[in-house]
């Protein structure tokens, strides 16, 4: 077995080693970032199986759990990393060809923070080393969203302002726990989330999904997000809105449910969840920047998961979960293909993008598969995560939130196929920008996509054994404390 | 040959197809003919053959493995013989007629997947398996419909898929409230549990399921979007979705019907005269349906949308017979639904030959194409002979039983919109009949020729189909009783070529002669009569004035003005602006959000989180 710790390490070395790589070659940074993602996808694998058989914990300096900061990877952990490198790899392939921006070097070694911050929002199981890798995460995804010149600043000071607020609510929310129970370690935090005063406990929580639900994009606290999104360049996009909105996902579901497993709370985060993700649909559906339509969309995608997972059962949460996992999936793919597209017509405005299709049809495809995706056609891989949403939340009796996730999903067909019909069957009004081509970052996402349409197993699987362990959170806080 | 593979050999069929398309034109028009035609020769071969066993694919989906069942019935043998044989003829057919369309790969794409979906929903043996293909099929007939050359094609496509992604939620809803309970989605586990729940309850699962099939079938009141799709669809798909898109639609309705017998759990509900509140509403719909269609069709000038409107009216027809529940009914339903689905083919192919060389679909600009394409207009004529039900056409033999259904229960008022529904039809398919083929050749219709062979050929065998039912009706009553057998209905006494009904029996050789008779006859008068003058098409209004609208004066322009004028109110009360001013009030809403919240001024957006923080706070989190 290779030390997990590697795969926080090896993008953060990378990170600082690119100005020196960058000096012998202009064309090594890219090929290094390239290089560590693919090591990490190949760590994750060589792990994997161990995982699923029992939670891993990696205890920095060799000092016993309460003392020293941990990494704890348990399954829920172990999908989540797996689909963050799988996705970064493919990202950091496509960006060997596709970054031509004057400071090459200064990109890629963001991009290579940004990962490891990822990865580390995962994976902990401190809190302030959540905090940490929260702050690193945000950070070089100010720098990355600048890269576009002419508006990438106002959108990125828009990020800072709201990205800074709410660090300050997680460092409050941070510091009243250390103040409550003594520890740090999440594990130390759950034993003893009982003892504590059960109105600090909601105060803190409070605070916590103030501070984190800022990344995770739901409204009206991530209101910053089509502004970043649709400026930041399309690699930078997809990354924050596939992965960077998984971790914080992943960092709300620790907290609510490892944490402060609090019901009583839930109601509180359906009720969010569902509001921001009807008046994410109804906005999503008035753009006519086709990624400004993405951000909105993924906003109510993230609400649509967050509003799942909080019915608390088995079946929501492993649906919540899979769409989750299948968004990260599908915004990628959305985001690189929008992006070349916007390449090609030179344009952000959907209605540029009349008849695209004929002129560069594997991207017109890939842009459609991703669509159909989200909007759960059969035998792509949303059509089981919705199935399985539907059946939770109705296995939980909640009928009225059925209604609106289907509702919502509507609002979604609207303004997904208003793209498909114009790249398909809009008027030809294309006069050629430049000249794009990318073949393997899209033919491998939509063979993810398929793949996992067809045989579900292999992510619902794991899932299932990911939803059982976030509902027993005796186990998690044993694994952790050795029986303590 | 599995069953499974009926289904998925044409889904991946076409995929192949598509990129071999890029290099030979035309390999797809002709891959799929030869593909249909494989799957059509198989499934004639299983004919009879009901005692094949079920199978199952397993699908992990939560946290077990759910079987997709399929299986063969003589209802679904019938559904998929029909689309198969349908699927043929129109692929033939456009391998001549889509020589200058630009989506050409893409509609083979989808067509295929779209027949292999039909087969799918009808071989389905529980709701899942159905669900899903009826998924794929909305999806695949909405890139179809999509890729019609006319620019609201976009706006059809759309409401069209908006309007049957509704239905098909309810429908999921339904499903998995009755899986949350039972574990399965078998329709006989289903119907069992649904004949157990209390009354209201089961009432409203079962308007849930039905939904997605009404709107599929045309149905009053989610007849919205028929028109619009059957009219901008390209002019080969038109046919398909007419003659058998609808008919899916059905056979939902059947299978709610009879299959899961709702009858047997709506009977202790509320009743009116004989029959359960659902079925009556029903029927009532049906009846409404027709009337609807009827009086839209005739006011229509663009002939594809007028051919759409009387799809609707007959589809009420058919819903009227299903829904009275009489062993007659079912039979005239049935047939109804085969014998529209094969005129209607024929009606829609040749508006499509009509086109092809004409390219247009307005009436007026048409005229006196008789001499230069008389096989299209033979076609075209036999078919609005079935469609308009005079014998010795199939058409007239469904409507008959029909009738007879409707009369023997005493439904006056259903009997009374159905007369209206048939008179109706006379007048609208004889509107294009008149402008199109009769009439003066248009000037630049000059060089018109008769479509190429293969064009023809679908034609060809269409109207001969009309007329063998027309004389041997006894060929579909066999399958039929099979049907009513399967599903516990008695079945109508019938020969080869007679059927009895509930006020005697129907001899349709007799008749056949009969009216081979009268046409000899007037054939012989017309021979020997005085051979008719040729007048200019525009003499009679002019008067020598300049006209800047000719078309306006043409005598094809609002033919029925004095009918129209009539039914000018009710026409203008259209259900599609309720529907689209609610589609617009929920846009208005989103605008309202975009304008107030997203103001891109980072102070307010900082603003909203500390309020945020407050509301929360005070709304229950904290205190």
């Amino acid at each position: 077995m290779v030390n997990l710790i590697l795969i926080i390490a090896l993008p953060l070395l990378a990170a600082f080693l690119i100005p020196l790589f960058n000096y012998i070659n202009k064309k090594l940074p890219s090929i290094v970032v390239f290089l560590t993602t693919a090591i990490n996808l190949l760590i994750i694998i060589l792990n994997y199986n161990q995982i699923i058989l029992e939670p891993v914990i990696i205890e920095l300096g060799n000092w016993q759990a309460p003392f020293a900061i941990n990494i704890y990877v348990g399954t829920l952990e172990l999908i989540s990393i797996t689909v963050i490198s799988i996705i970064s790899l493919i990202i950091a392939f496509y960006n060997l060809n596709h970054s031509n921006f004057s400071s090459e070097s200064k990109f890629h070694t963001l991009y290579s923070i940004i990962i490891a911050g990822i990865y580390g929002i995962v994976m902990t199981g401190d809190i302030f080393n959540l905090f940490v890798f929260i702050e690193i995460t945000t950070v070089a995804a100010y720098g990355l969203t600048t890269f576009n010149k002419d508006k990438g600043y106002e959108a990125a000071i828009k990020y800072i302002i709201i990205g800074s607020i709410s660090s300050v609510f997680l460092l409050m929310a941070i510091g009243f726990t250390y103040s409550a129970v003594g520890s740090l370690n999440m594990a130390v935090i759950a034993a003893a989330s009982n003892l504590i005063n059960p109105g600090l406990v909601r105060i803190i929580s409070l605070l916590f999904f103030v501070g984190i639900a800022f990344e995770a994009g739901i409204l009206p606290l991530s209101i910053w997000v089509p502004d970043v999104h649709s400026i930041a360049p399309s690699a930078v996009s997809s990354t924050l809105s596939g992965l960077v909105f998984l971790a914080g996902i992943t960092a709300l579901i620790k907290i609510f449910f490892n944490l402060f497993a609090d019901p009583s709370l839930y109601v509180f985060l359906m009720i969010i969840g569902a509001i921001s993700l009807i008046i994410g649909e109804l906005i999503a559906y008035q753009q006519d920047d086709i990624k400004r339509m993405l951000a909105y969309s993924s906003i109510a995608q993230m609400s649509l998961v967050l509003t799942i997972i909080s019915v608390g059962t088995k079946y929501a949460i492993s649906g919540g979960l899979f769409q989750l996992f299948n968004h990260a999936i599908l915004k990628t793919l959305l985001f690189l293909t929008a992006g070349l597209m916007i390449k090609y017509a030179g344009s952000r405005n959907i209605s540029d993008f009349g008849g695209i299709a004929k002129k560069i049809p594997l991207i017109a495809v890939g842009f459609s598969v991703g669509s159909l995706g989200i909007l759960g056609v059969p035998f792509f891989n949303g059509f089981v995560s919705k199935i399985m949403i539907v059946n939770g939340s109705l296995n939980a009796g909640e009928y009225i939130l059925t209604f609106l996730v289907l509702f919502a999903t509507v609002i979604e067909m609207a303004y997904y196929l208003k793209v498909i019909q114009t790249i398909f069957f809009g008027k030809i009004s294309i006069n050629p920008h430049k000249i794009v081509k990318s073949y393997v970052p899209i033919i491998v996402l939509i063979t993810v996509v398929f793949l996992l349409g067809i045989y579900p197993e292999l992510i619902t699987k794991p899932l299932n054994q990911a939803t059982g362990e976030l509902l027993s959170r005796s186990d998690y806080i044993s694994n952790v404390l050795g029986g303590m | 040959m599995s069953l499974f593979y009926y289904t998925f050999i044409p889904i991946v069929i076409a995929f192949i197809a598509y990129f071999l398309n890029k290099k030979i034109k035309l390999s797809l028009a002709i891959l799929n003919s030869v593909v249909f035609a494989y799957l059509f020769y198989q499934i004639s071969r299983l004919y009879n053959q009901w005692n094949i066993p079920h199978e199952t694919i397993s699908y992990y989906m939560f946290d077990r493995e759910i079987q997709l069942i399929f299986q063969l019935t003589p209802l679904s043998w019938l559904f998929i013989f029909m689309t198969t044989g349908a699927g043929l003829l129109i692929a033939i057919f456009t391998i001549k007629s889509q020589q200058e369309y630009v989506l050409r790969s893409s509609f083979h794409l989808n067509f295929a997947i779209l027949i292999g979906s039909i087969l799918g929903v009808v071989l389905a043996g529980d709701f899942l398996t159905l669900f899903i293909f009826w998924e794929i099929m909305t999806w695949s007939s909405f890139f179809l419909i999509s890729s019609g050359e006319k620019k609201a094609a976009q706006k059809a496509s759309y409401r069209y898929i908006i309007l049957s992604t509704i239905g098909a939620y309810l429908m999921v809803t339904a499903l998995f409230i009755i899986y949350n309970q039972i574990h399965t989605f078998g329709y006989n586990q289903v119907a069992a549990h649904l004949s157990g729940l209390p009354i209201t309850e089961s009432i409203i699962l079962i308007i849930m399921l039905a939904i997605p099939f009404i709107i599929k079938a045309g149905v009053f009141p989610f007849h919205v979007w028929v028109n619009g799709a059957h009219s901008n669809a390209p002019k080969e798909f038109s046919p398909f979705l007419s003659g058998l898109m609808l008919k899916v639609g059905i056979y939902g309705v059947i299978l709610l019907l009879y299959f899961v017998p709702l009858y047997n759990i709506l009977k202790e509900s509320v009743n009116y005269r004989g029959l359960p509140i659902f079925n009556y509403i029903l029927a009532i719909f049906g009846c409404i349906t027709v009337i609807t269609g009827t009086i839209l069709a005739i006011r229509q000038e663009d002939v594809k949308r007028l051919v759409a409107f009387s799809s609707i009216s007959q589809m009420g027809y058919i819903i009227m017979a299903l829904a009275i529940s009489t062993p007659l009914g079912f039979t005239g339903g049935l047939l109804h639904l085969m014998n529209h689905m094969i005129f209607k083919t024929t009606i829609f192919l040749s508006i499509a030959a009509v086109i092809y060389r004409t390219k247009t679909t307005k009436m007026s600009e048409m005229g006196g194409l008789i001499f230069k394409m008389p096989v299209t207009f033979t076609a075209y004529l036999i078919a609005i002979i079935a469609l308009a039900g005079i014998p010795p056409t199939n058409g007239f033999i469904s409507k008959w039983v029909i009738y007879q259904a409707l009369i023997d229960k005493g439904y006056i008022f259903l009997s009374v919109a159905a007369f209206f529904g048939s008179i109706g039809s006379f007048m609208y398919v004889f509107k294009p009949l008149s402008t199109i083929f009769l009439g003066q050749l248009k000037p630049e219709h000059e060089n018109i020729k008769e479509v190429p062979f293969l064009m023809q050929l679908p034609m060809f065998v269409l109207m001969a189909l009309i007329l063998l039912f027309g004389i041997l009706p006894g060929l579909q009553m066999n399958l039929i009783n099979q049907i009513s057998q399967l599903l516990n209905i008695q079945p109508v006494g019938f020969t080869l070529y007679s059927i009895t009904g509930a006020f005697g029996k129907w001899n349709s050789l007799v008749i056949f002669s009969l009216f081979v008779g009268g046409f000899l006859l007037a054939f012989i008068i017309f021979i020997s009569a005085k051979k008719s003058k040729q007048v200019g098409l525009m003499d009679t209004y002019t008067s020598g004035e300049y006209m800047d609208d000719p078309e306006a004066y043409h005598y094809a322009y609002q033919y029925f003005r004095p009918f129209d004028r009539v039914f000018d109110s009710f026409a203008a009360r259209s259900l599609t602006v309720i529907y689209d001013t609610f589609a617009q009030n929920i846009v208005k809403l989103g605008n309202l959000f975009r304008k107030s919240i997203v103001t891109g001024n980072g102070q307010t957006y900082a603003f909203y989180m500390v309020l945020f923080i407050v509301i929360l706070a005070f709304a229950g989190w904290i205190i």
